[in-house]
């Protein structure tokens, strides 16, 4: 937390992607997104600066720029970048609205996209306005909580670009829940998930980034209970649009999760049914004695390379289930833990 | 007095967390007062050591206080306004305020097994997934009590009474127009906290009737008192009567409910019908008061802040046939000095024939110069009806290095020779059984893979070994020093509770000969905790009933064992009787989302079956809910049954 000119602010969940290409604009920039909270106004902006590969210090890198418009209770940004070097990105954007025959405030999350052009750090890319993407009316809502576990987790956009031809196809992934996320009681007013789903939505995009039409939500995973903190990621050898996700469908009491991927085939709009069980064991996040299964983070990361007939994925999550000892006994213990895939 | 140890370093890292989690720990670090002693008691006890209920605790907690702040309980909100207790606006909770009114579908039919050998323990209520139809979603119910009487129910099944806390009580006042004047919604559950459940016929383990203990009228101020939970349930099989004891509170007085009925009534199909005591038309419990028609309110007190406060009660039947005091009943409870901040143990005792509390005697202090106890627990000798009873006091102690305190429980016992009531019992001074350096740390986390507060909770009874009597005493301790520090900081965790015994023999007068050497009970990992002791009378078996983790990899989900001591013997058999296969998972309520699981569950054990026959009355989340259409956890009390 800083002071800015006499502005007490706060810069939040930072993300990164990096260029990849050997050349062009832009080539081996380093681009850096977050949430600027200013604590005054209550408003948060999403920010982006970029830096050059060869970047020595925050001189080497360009000015921020706000990149969320009008938007002014943003979080989550998230970007990804195209084989061509545009850079497109993802955030939320949080409306209270009233509830319907209630005299209540819910949260109404505006899921956002825009995308950007290189010009080679540290010169800023040139961004388009923000665009909506979709209004997600059953979010997981901030200050909420889910049926079985006391975890913080909100609704989170992350997304990713395919070629498919010569086209390139962006895909969203999002939590939501299943029904209206407050209680169904006549009086009483509390911010609750009884079974949260995973969708996604996607659209063409043109050669500057801009969406051609978002497709209507559909579903990744409904299983029963909750599927949480999705994380897309393309393999781009074979364009394989991958989202890994902790999962609680396999536990009666829908407390324990696991990690779990679906994926998007070459060519297809739809999440494959062939959903794989990245961690066979069911994990308890109440055991970590720290937490006590308060925090486990607000996501995992799956990141997959290949080089066109196979692939291998990592996946970094959050796991109890190695042990620790305590005072000379064995205790669960929060760790990060590293999943692999190859498919 | 250093300050510094009041500061755990779970609220530090609560800052990470979100709200909800924090509040589940019933923290009371939320409401940390300056100048108040015990950060694990949620004002206005801050100033007492003793730990206060987990029930009230929870209430007192900020999510606690969320809920009565939209409930119209006009005896909660009675008693936090007279405590200063400041409840958040209705716009800060997000509750509606009650002038619409839209009633909710629900179901009465439970999708719960009945099965006395699910893995998972027996339903025992009648809630069903969907909740009281009033609410349309299930609540909670935690904290049970129960005793039984073999082949007395409907055509010689067993009759099986438990008590517990009943959330529904404080859900149904949403319902209900505010101010002390709320009355609860007509054929509704009520208003009570104190939920009660009968199985009379069958072979099950199911519940054929329950309903919420009836109200109280507290004359002098014309207060209406509910149930406030923490119940205990003892039946007198030699009169066919049975007894139970709550809290009571409002905004005038607080006290301990008392209420009898009896195995006629208990099987009466118009007194005590199947299903589930609704209010009457009017909203008033009238099937629960004609369930349970004798009512005393002991030990009032006015509230006048800063006043007193009865907790935790205790409750045995003298089941002799005959001999001076057979048949009365004793309570025992704790009694909260809120202005200087001490706590003391009371006992009363009540004959069999009571109607009022007029027919009982006057509370007396037994806990002698302690002034810090909690945890009363009675017991009786068979033979003269000699009371015996085990309390804790807590002790604090400041060391000038971190973790800058530590907590020791010493472990006290009492005998009283009975009377005769309304004559009160003439007891011994207390004397100390052990003093546990080990305990389960207080609020707000106890233990390492579990959210929810956990005492070190004695509980003790006797047995018959030729002609001598011998008291046994079990509780939770934790396997290492649970007090630490990283750097100044101090960090009170236990990584694994172990359950711990000790005997003595006792004379005539219930005066114990010496206390053997402690010892522990079986060497499990992870978490064995609250412990409920009860003898078999019938082949003088001491069974301890408890709860472990032992058999969960994260030491997190929750069996109920049942481990004993043969006659004759003086250790724990190694031969443990897995109650609940199936483990529970603690987290799974969608209520308390592991915070709260009460303070005690109970066991008992008589001469049934084809030999003996132990039930078990305890929490579990196995059966599961429905909200807004999906399946979720729902924490209900649960009944286990065990013929040996």
């Amino acid at each position: 937390m800083s002071g800015l000119g006499g502005r007490l602010v706060f810069s939040d969940k930072p993300h990164v992607r990096v260029d990849e290409r050997a050349l062009g604009t832009g080539a081996g920039d380093v681009y850096i997104s977050w949430s600027f909270f200013d604590l005054i106004q209550g408003t948060s902006m999403v920010q982006m600066a970029a830096c050059s590969a060869s970047f020595a210090s925050a001189a080497d890198c360009s000015s921020p720029m706000t990149l969320s418009g009008g938007d002014t209770q943003t979080q989550f940004s998230h970007l990804a970048v195209r084989p061509d070097g545009v850079l497109t990105l993802t955030y939320i954007n949080v409306n209270a609205v009233p509830i319907p025959m209630f005299r209540f405030i819910s949260q109404l999350f505006d899921i956002k996209y825009l995308s950007c052009q290189p010009q080679g750090a540290p010169r800023p890319p040139v961004c388009s306005q923000p665009s909506l993407v979709t209004t997600e009316n059953q979010p997981l809502p901030f200050g909420g909580f889910l049926a079985a576990d006391i975890f913080r987790v909100s609704t989170y956009p992350t997304h990713d670009q395919r070629l498919n031809g010569n086209t390139c196809e962006e895909f969203v992934a999002w939590s939501r829940c299943k029904a209206a996320p407050f209680f169904p009681f006549p009086y009483f007013f509390q911010s609750f998930c009884a079974d949260a789903d995973l969708v996604m939505t996607w659209s063409a995009t043109d050669s500057a980034g801009n969406p051609a039409g978002w497709a209507p939500v559909t579903s990744v995973n409904s299983s029963a209970h909750d599927q949480l903190m999705p994380w897309v990621r393309t393999d781009r050898s074979r364009n394989i649009v991958n989202i890994a996700y902790y999962s609680s469908q396999n536990d009666p009491f829908g407390h324990r999760l696991q990690v779990l991927r679906s994926h998007i085939d070459p060519g297809a709009y739809a999440a494959s049914s062939d959903v794989t069980l990245l961690t066979t064991t069911l994990d308890d996040p109440a055991s970590d004695f720290l937490f006590v299964g308060g925090f486990i983070g607000d996501y995992i990361g799956i990141v997959a390379r290949g080089e066109g007939k196979s692939s291998r994925a990592y996946f970094g999550f959050t796991s109890e289930y190695f042990q620790g000892f305590l005072n000379g006994n064995l205790v669960s213990n929060e760790n990060n833990a590293l999943g692999r895939l190859d498919y | 007095m250093k300050t510094s140890w009041l500061v755990f370093i779970a609220p530090l890292l609560s800052l990470a967390f979100s709200p909800q989690s924090v509040a589940q720990n019933q923290g009371s670090a939320q409401g940390r007062p300056t100048g108040g002693r015990a950060a694990y008691n949620p004002a206005p006890f801050q100033n007492n050591l003793a730990p206060l209920s987990a029930p009230l605790r929870f209430l007192l907690s900020e999510r606690g206080k969320q809920l009565v702040a939209a409930s119209n309980h006009p005896n909660l909100r009675g008693l936090f306004h007279s405590w200063g207790i400041e409840l958040p606006s209705a716009a800060n909770v997000g509750f509606l305020a009650p002038e619409a009114q839209a009633i909710s579908g629900g179901t009465s039919s439970s999708a719960g097994s009945t099965s006395c050998s699910a893995g998972t323990g027996a339903l025992f209520n009648l809630e069903g997934p969907t909740g009281s139809p009033e609410i349309g979603f299930p609540v909670s119910q935690n904290q049970e009590s129960l005793d039984y009487i073999p082949g007395e129910g409907q055509g010689g099944s067993d009759l099986v009474i438990e008590a517990g806390n009943d959330y529904r009580g404080l859900v149904d006042t949403f319902l209900s127009p505010t101010g002390v004047n709320a009355r609860p919604f007509p054929n509704a559950w009520g208003f009570s906290l104190t939920g009660y459940y009968v199985h009379r016929s069958g072979d099950d383990c199911g519940a054929t009737f329950e309903g919420g203990l009836p109200h109280l009228l507290y004359t002098p101020t014309a207060e209406v008192l509910y149930g406030g939970g923490d119940a205990v349930v003892a039946a007198d099989s030699t009169r066919g009567q049975v007894y139970a004891v709550d809290l009571r509170f409002g905004a005038t007085v607080t006290g301990v409910g008392l209420f009898k009925t009896t195995v006629n009534l208990l099987n009466d199909l118009h007194n005590c019908p199947d299903g589930t005591h609704l209010t009457n038309s009017s909203g008033i419990d009238f099937e629960a008061s004609h369930c349970w028609p004798t009512k005393a309110l002991v030990n009032p007190v006015l509230t006048i802040f800063p006043s007193t406060f009865s907790d935790k009660p205790h409750l045995r039947a003298d089941e002799r046939a005959s001999g001076t005091g057979a048949g009365d009943v004793y309570i025992s409870w704790t009694n909260f000095d809120l202005f200087v901040g001490q706590s003391t143990i009371l006992i009363a005792v009540c004959p069999a024939a009571f109607t009022s509390d007029a027919d009982c005697s006057s509370p007396i202090t037994i806990s002698g110069k302690d002034t810090q106890t909690q945890f009363s627990h009675l017991a009786l000798r068979q033979d003269n009806g000699t009371i015996t009873l085990t309390y804790v006091n807590v002790n604090f102690i400041d060391t000038s290095t971190p973790p800058f305190f530590s907590e020791t429980f010493d472990l006290k016992f009492v005998s009283c020779v009975p009377q005769g009531a309304p004559n009160s019992p003439v007891c011994s001074a207390p004397s100390l059984i052990t003093t546990e350096q080990q305990t389960l740390p207080l609020p707000p986390i106890s233990l390492a893979a579990n959210s929810f507060t956990v005492p070190t909770y004695p509980t003790h009874d006797l047995r018959l070994n030729g002609q001598t009597y011998e008291d046994f005493v079990v509780w939770s301790r934790c396997a290492s020093e649970p007090f630490s520090a990283l750097g100044d900081v101090p960090f009170a965790l236990c990584p694994s509770a172990k359950l711990a015994m000790t005997w003595s023999a006792i004379d005539t007068l219930g005066q114990p000969q010496g206390w053997a050497s402690v010892t522990q009970v079986g060497a499990k990992p992870h978490d064995q905790f609250s412990p409920r002791v009860r003898t078999d009378v019938s082949r003088s078996i001491v069974n301890i009933a408890y709860l472990s983790t032992e058999n969960d990899h994260f030491g997190h989900r929750l069996q109920v064992l049942r481990s004993f001591i043969d006659s004759g013997s003086y250790t724990v058999s190694g031969d443990v009787s897995l109650i609940t296969p199936t483990p529970n998972d603690p987290s799974a309520d969608f209520l308390f989302q592991g915070g709260l699981i009460g303070d005690y569950f109970e066991i008992i054990p008589r001469a049934g079956g084809t030999g003996s026959r132990a039930y078990f009355g305890f929490p579990g989340n196995s059966f599961q809910g429905i909200v807004q259409g999906s399946l979720i956890g729902d924490q209900n009390n649960l009944l286990g049954r065990l013929d040996y």
